[in-house]
């Protein structure tokens, strides 16, 4: 619960993966994720280049490696600027699109010279061919942070609506 | 207080406090023992008591809420006597039971309001009435401290002031650390001595409506309470009973207009409890200040001064109200839950390194906005376009059709050697030296390439000496596949007077007929698809006939008679009338709903009915390169799809056994349905296909027939005047037929005694074709066909005599079953002869180029055996 936390303790073990976490194949060992590198794209990004266009449609995701990227969302009705997030190096980013294929919600723009894996519809079916068990395991874990976050959006929508 | 969290907990708020614990503990001493001393003034000079609490402790209060309530929290006596068994450890810390957690709030309120309303006719009047109670709520948080644990036993439930403070605390003007817990025991839901700054939003926003509920009750309450509290008259004027009627009255009015603002009001309940506590102060105070002023100020002044507090007071909780809309604010941000996904710690570096850039190169498209991609070297740029969602319209991918060009901006030098066969293609289109066919081009350093064909050099005329017959003044083409385009091409180039007229049955430009099944599930129909400008036959003055139909040649008056009774007349005649599909007999074939795959229009019918009946499922007769290409693109429209193959396994003409099998294996995993031993008998249904039978007495249930089952030459013509024919028009290698002003060339040529049909050989002969045709000297060269199966992630070539089993062939395979990959060599006389490379397509070209060179690897065996190719690259 996001509340929960302005009375949690703040611990020294910030990595301690909780089952709400956010956190991407938590249990894939390094040997599995070397397997996925297989399927995926490294992309070079300089400050100012654009990884995905708002709008744009093609069911691809991004790990970032390195650098920082600045995500952002389109103004909406109330908002004069628009929104920006920062993502970095560890991040994932897009995998909802990769899931629906909808036109993407933001452009991500990098704020840093970095590198991020890119794996696209393409290179995930070619991972259901070739490593099924692979390819089964990266679906159910987007699924479960997909339904995730559904369930803090639902929560959140819940708290500040009466 | 750098660096503290916008709702910093009481031990990040500890850590920049200036005063130590132990000068608390000080203090509390002092305030313990003053309450011991009030209650004895109360008893024994109860005016003086009377005026000390009710009078000055208490209307402090509320302003100590407003501004530093952590003061408060910390020296309170009531607090500190019920820490005093926590500190001195004889807490028997039991937890607080269920019910009193409940309603602990509730009590704590109803305690408040019972002992307030009785100010009015008991306490404020009786001195030892209010030392009793004094002394009895010290007792009661004394047992609740002995009692329970943490400050659950008075001080976080049931202490008749919390709700106040809770009301009255929620923006600080100074925040000051709780000083009573050293170790926090959990003792309290949304503690406000943990996290000063956030209890009473995070009280408000609980889940649980019920617990909200008693807070908002309780502040819209409130404001009631003070003004009946100020206006009600005391007893004895009226009776006790009526003044609580009248009490209640009060707030119960304030309640109600607390919850009709709450129905109504589009803003969180937070906002108007803010403002319903800012009320009550502001009530308080109003009726507070005068009583106060008289002791201090003189009577004439005094209206001057009352206002003036009012008025300092009212511009104070403006901005505490505006203070806390801002924290909501933040309070709102913070609890949106975090969007973000991550990698657990240490794999984002784990992964970098793995990703090093050793043996990558980087290749850069400007699409417009440029895209780098950091791939193995020696990948090619349509692989790694295709790949990276970047729109190409592939072809052949073998340099020859034409259908992706690619500008190199940079680094032209990183790329792999242009071929024969591309620097033809690249010629035919036009397009100059920083261009190279992305198929072809394979990266083994950074580039820097755009597919904006504009910021292509104009290419430099060769100064090649083009031999013609002068007196060849008229050339037509029978086709306008790649065979016919390339044959008007070629004699244009060197023939730059004589008139050419290209005839076409299909009613579409010359167009890459390799991309048809894209037109099945791409969404683009035949944008793409196109290889010429549409202004490319008029700048070479060559006239193109669309959607006609030759109907008769007449050799002896060297004449055509199109379909449409217009007449041409040849002095050089070049047939390219390609093939068509060629359908086994297979019952009620024909039934809507069955299909053959050749032309444009075959794909998009098949497109267009899917789409109008919602097919579900297909069937594709025929295992060779255009049925699985066929099945794959019905899959992708998101068909259930089988194919039948007639032989023993799959690409009968591209793969030995071994390879099929694995090629099976590959294409089952992603979803297709394969049936290899069967053949299609017949197509059944009522008005369109239902069911289609197999000759071992299957059924299954289709929506589309798709036959591919190879192709025959259009010889409908030829035949009718008499050229010579087997299985196709007879060539010589000018290409020339048993007629010496007819020349043919692609499909419906048979060269040699084969019949290929295949782009890279139709473009050689067509080639041949023209040069010869227009009085040139050109030699067709037959060369290894090599083939490719254009499905995403296959990376199938097979090239030359890749079965083997010839006298002194030598086979070196080599497969990977769990993923599906195979490589084969067949040599002989130490020169390979034919391979194999399902999933290896790196060494490919390599492969290729020592097939087409037929260079001597005798060297090499050794570690060729031993699975080491690379060595073919060098």
């Amino acid at each position: 619960m996001a509340m929960s936390s302005f009375f949690d303790y703040p611990s020294d073990d910030d990595q301690a993966v909780g089952q709400d976490d956010l956190i991407f194949l938590p249990n894939w060992p390094e040997s599995r994720w070397k397997k996925l590198l297989v399927y995926t794209t490294t992309i070079r990004f300089a400050p100012g280049d654009i990884l995905i266009k708002s709008g744009d449609q093609n069911k691809s995701f991004f790990i970032i490696t390195e650098g920082e990227l600045e995500v952002v969302l389109p103004a909406n009705r109330n908002q004069k600027n628009d929104r920006k997030i920062t993502r970095e190096a560890g991040s994932v980013i897009g995998e909802q699109a990769f899931i629906d294929g909808k036109p993407r919600s933001a452009t991500v723009k990098a704020s840093s010279a970095g590198s991020a894996l890119k794996l696209s519809e393409v290179g995930f079916d070619e991972i259901s061919a070739r490593e099924p068990e692979i390819a089964r395991e990266l679906l159910m874990d987007i699924a479960r942070l997909l339904s995730i976050k559904l369930r803090h959006a639902n929560d959140h929508i819940y708290r500040i609506t009466k | 207080m750098d660096n503290l969290p916008v709702f910093p907990n009481y031990i990040q708020l500890r850590s920049q406090s200036r005063i130590p614990v132990s000068v608390w503990h000080a203090i509390r001493i002092g305030s313990v023992i003053s309450v011991f001393a009030l209650i004895a003034t109360l008893f024994i000079w109860p005016d003086v008591g009377l005026k000390i609490f009710w009078g000055m402790i208490i209307p402090i209060l509320p302003a100590l809420f407003l501004i530093a309530p952590g003061i408060w929290r910390n020296v309170c006596p009531v607090a500190a006597i019920n820490q005093t068994p926590r500190l001195f450890s004889f807490s028997k810390e039991f937890k607080l039971p269920p019910v009193l957690v409940e309603y602990s709030y509730v009590i704590g309120f109803s305690l408040f309001f019972s002992i307030a309303s009785s100010r009015k006719w008991l306490f404020n009047e009786s001195g030892v009435a209010t030392g009793i109670l004094i002394l009895a709520i010290l007792l009661v948080a004394f047992g609740g401290g002995i009692v329970f644990k943490g400050k659950s036993g008075w001080c976080g439930s049931f202490c008749p002031m919390l709700p106040i403070e809770r009301m009255y605390n929620q923006t600080p003007f100074l925040t000051v650390a709780n000083s009573h817990c050293s170790v926090c025991v959990g003792c309290t839901k949304n503690c406000y001595d943990f996290n000063p700054k956030v209890g009473n939003l995070a009280d408000l926003y609980d889940d649980d409506t019920y617990f909200s509920n008693y807070r908002r009750f309780f502040m819209g309450t409130f404001p009631g309470f003070i003004l009946g509290f100020f206006l009600v008259p005391n007893p004895p004027e009226i009776s006790i009973l009526a003044m609580y009627v009248q009490l209640i009255s009060f707030m119960l009015g304030s309640a109600g207009l607390f919850f009709v603002l709450d129905s109504f009001l589009k803003v969180s309940s937070f906002k108007i409890t803010t403002v319903f506590g800012g009320m009550s102060i502001f009530l308080f105070y109003w009726f507070i200040v005068p009583l106060a002023l008289t002791d201090f100020v003189a009577s004439e002044s005094i209206q001057l001064f009352v206002w003036g507090a009012r008025a300092a007071l009212l511009s104070l909780l403006i901005w505490w109200v505006q203070r806390s809309y801002f924290r909501e604010k933040q309070f709102i941000g913070q609890i949106r839950p975090s969007s973000e996904t991550r990698l657990s710690a240490g794999i984002a570096s784990a992964l970098k390194d793995a990703t090093s850039d050793q043996d990558k190169v980087e290749i850069t498209f400007n699409t417009p906005d440029p895209q780098r991609f950091m791939v193995d070297s020696g990948r090619s740029l349509l692989e790694t376009a295709e790949r990276n969602n970047i729109p190409v319209e592939p072809g052949c991918r073998m340099g020859v059709c034409g259908a992706d060009p690619i500008v190199v901006l940079d680094g032209i030098e990183n790329l792999s050697e242009m071929g024969d066969d591309e620097r033809d293609t690249l010629e035919r289109l036009g397009h100059g030296g920083n261009c190279r066919m992305a198929c072809m081009a394979r990266a083994k350093g950074a580039v820097n390439v755009s597919f904006d064909m504009a910021l292509a050099d104009d290419v430099v005329p060769t100064d090649g000496e083009s031999v013609y017959d002068e007196s060849v003044e008229n050339v037509v083409i029978i086709g306008n596949g790649i065979a016919g385009v390339t044959a008007a091409d070629y004699v244009r180039r060197n023939h730059p007077e004589c008139k050419i007229d290209i005839i076409g049955r299909e009613s579409h430009q010359h167009y890459n007929r390799m991309g048809i099944s894209r037109l099945i599930y791409g969404q683009s129909a035949m944008k793409g698809l196109y290889l010429k400008e549409d202004d490319w036959f008029d700048g070479k003055n060559i006239n193109f006939w669309l959607n006609t139909i030759v109907s008769q040649i007449d050799h002896d008056t060297k004449e055509i008679t199109l379909a449409t009774n217009e007449t041409l007349g040849y002095d050089r005649l070049i047939l390219a009338t390609g093939s068509q599909s060629f359908v086994p007999p297979i019952d009620g074939f024909g039934l809507t709903g069955t299909y053959v795959l050749r032309e444009a229009d075959d794909a998009i019918n098949i497109r267009a009915f899917a789409q109008t009946h919602q097919c579900k499922s297909a069937v594709v007769a025929g295992g060779g390169l255009l049925g699985l290409e066929a099945a794959y693109a019905l899959h992708k429209l998101g068909m259930k799809v089988t194919v039948l193959e007639r032989g023993k396994h799959l690409l009968t003409r591209q793969l030995d056994p071994k390879g099929g099998a694995l090629l099976k294996n590959y294409l089952e995993s992603l979803g297709l349905n394969i049936l290899v031993g069967v053949e299609c008998q017949s197509a059944e249904g009522n008005d369109r296909l239902e069911r289609v039978a197999l000759n071992d007495g299957k059924m299954l249930k289709s929506d589309i027939l798709l036959v591919a089952a190879g192709i025959r030459p259009n010889l409908n013509l030829a035949e009718e005047i008499g050229l010579e024919i087997e299985r196709g028009i007879v060539v010589s290698d000018t290409m020339q037929t048993s007629d010496p002003n007819i020349y043919a060339a692609g499909d419906v040529c048979q060269y040699d005694g084969k019949v290929y049909g295949l782009w890279a050989v139709a473009v050689e002969q067509a080639k041949t074709a023209a040069i010869n045709a227009i009085g040139g000297d050109y030699q067709y060269v037959e060369s290894a066909p090599s083939t490719t199966l254009k499905i995403v992630g296959v990376d199938l070539t097979s090239i030359g005599r890749f079965m083997g089993g010839e006298d002194g062939d030598r086979e070196i395979a080599f497969e990977d079953e769990s993923s599906n990959r195979y490589k084969k060599l067949v040599i002989n006389e130490g020169v390979i002869v034919g391979a194999i490379l399902l999933g290896y397509p790196l060494i490919t070209p390599a492969v290729n180029q020592a097939i087409k060179s037929g260079r001597d690897i005798s060297d090499m065996l050794e570690a060729l055996e031993n699975g080491e190719w690379d060595c073919l690259q060098s």
